[in-house]
């Protein structure tokens, strides 16, 4: 097998290392409880993860670390731990596993199992973290720009979508960056890798939908500080990326028609 | 005993919502609670038992051409008395019901067994495979709206099951289940648990994901 380095759990490890710092940060914000959200997550992925490797031969993937800390992030404000291990094994069974696990999914578990949590359990509220995690999240960033694995043409639509609906909105255009939640969520919600539109066109489209629908669900809906805005906004926009993706090759494919040659 | 097959091969083997997908749409709507389920599941047979048998009987002198509109015309007959019946007897489940009674004209299900099966064969086996179909299909009914009521609500038919925690008691109401979403989760998890059990429902894939083993990209 030629496959180099790029193998798909080397895409994974990278967007562990890129969380590093931002994990640390979350865990001066907000302690224990943090911890104890993820190592539950970590838990209950492995654990699916394991089930499916038996039953149907998917192997391990890095991306469970990734998944326990978009739950234990966006999922601040429950302390029922039950309700974690529920999302979790939602996430990862219905978002991924069954999809033939991760590389093969459409939306991303770390987006679906905090939706299902706000769906479950609508009474509990969560609260995004503050600006210190968005500075640790930066180098993160860089690191996946830099190899690629971050498409910036998604990052880039994405905040043009975000500020702009932001000012349309009247509010002051650095007021997302506040938010750590959000922007964890914007680069590795909406930019995974696996569900992110592919095309060139594409990342444009996808990241400017995605974005907007961020602000959008911030400020009209749920405010821009609450998780659920971000986690919406990717679940929706990673529904219509395989749409976009399949639109924009409809439309390079009929331009290399001899029709217009 | 052949006879009989039309009887309980649609219950599992061929069964009209989880492997014809056929009736989705009603099956999303009313399993929020075991109670709208079982009173649709059986305005659903009484409508196809009574259409399947009345179209059987007169298949002969139905015109081809307007086979369709004879059959609509009969099963929205039906369709108006089942739902004055329940509106007269049940009024509060006829409430939550809402248009879904009304809505059993459109379904594939009563449609689609008089077209495939009681425009071809006799009112006895058109009779036994509708109620086959229709058994198979509150059959499911039945277990999607057991299952989303009872973590929906922690209740059965209405009555306290688990008492919530809003009553003082320990269970924590899955609001989820009460969204029509999760049926589609349910009804695809019990498709894939029976296809586990009867492969022989498993379609061939449309497409083959296959790996060059030269393939130098990642």
């Amino acid at each position: 097998m030629n496959v180099g380095i790029w193998h798909r759990n080397m895409v994974a490890w990278l967007l562990v290392a890129a969380l590093l710092p931002a994990a640390a940060a979350v865990l001066v914000e907000q302690g224990g409880i943090a911890a104890a959200r993820f190592g539950v997550a970590l838990a209950t992925l492995l654990f699916w993860q394991g089930v499916f490797m038996i039953v149907r031969a998917q192997p391990f993937s890095p991306i469970a670390l990734v998944t326990a800390f978009a739950v234990s992030l966006l999922a601040s404000g429950t302390t029922e731990l039950w309700q974690i291990v529920l999302a979790a094994s939602f996430g990862a069974v219905i978002g991924e596993q069954i999809f033939g696990g991760w590389g093969r999914n459409f939306i991303p578990a770390g987006v679906v199992a905090p939706a299902f949590l706000y769906f479950a359990f609508p009474e509990v509220s969560h609260a995004g973290t503050g600006a210190l995690v968005t500075l640790a999240l930066a180098p993160g960033a860089l690191i996946l720009l830099v190899t690629g694995i971050l498409s910036w043409r998604v990052l880039v639509g994405a905040l043009i979508g975000l500020v702009l609906l932001t000012m349309v909105f009247g509010h002051a255009p650095a007021a997302p960056f506040m938010q750590g939640s959000l922007i964890f969520g914007l680069i590795f919600l909406v930019g995974d890798p696996v569900c992110a539109a592919s095309t060139r066109g594409g990342g444009w489209l996808y990241g400017a939908l995605a974005g907007g629908l961020i602000a959008l669900l911030g400020w009209a809906d749920v405010g821009i500080g609450a998780p659920q805005a971000v986690v919406f906004a990717a679940l929706l926009a990673a529904i219509f990326a395989p749409l976009i993706d399949a639109g924009i090759i409809a439309m390079t494919t009929k331009q290399w028609s001899p029709h217009n040659a | 005993m052949r006879a009989l097959r039309h009887l309980y091969s649609p219950i599992i083997d061929q069964n009209p919502i989880t492997l014809q997908i056929l009736g989705i749409c009603s099956a999303l709507a009313v399993t929020t609670s075991m109670t709208t389920s079982a009173v649709m599941a059986v305005a659903l047979i009484a409508v196809l038992v009574i259409s399947s048998l009345v179209i059987s009987a007169i298949r002969r002198h139905i015109p081809n051409t307007i086979r369709l509109i004879v059959q609509i015309t009969i099963i929205a007959s039906l369709v108006i008395v089942a739902d004055q019946l329940i509106q007269a007897f049940a009024f509060n489940v006829s409430q939550r019901l809402s248009i879904f009674v009304g809505l059993i004209v459109t379904n594939c299900l009563v449609l689609g067994r008089a077209e495939a099966f009681a425009m071809q064969n006799p009112p006895g086996p058109a009779l036994l495979d509708a109620l086959g179909n229709g058994l198979g299909y509150s059959l499911i009914l039945l277990i999607v709206g057991f299952i989303r009521e009872l973590l929906g609500a922690g209740t059965l038919f209405g009555f306290t099951v688990f008492v919530s925690i809003y009553d003082g008691g320990w269970f924590t109401p899955l609001n989820f289940m009460l969204l029509a979403p999760s049926a589609f989760f349910i009804l695809g998890l019990l498709i894939w648990g029976i296809r586990t059990f009867r492969p022989a429902q498993i379609e061939p894939p449309d497409y083959k994901i296959t790996i060059d083993p030269n393939r130098r990209a990642p």
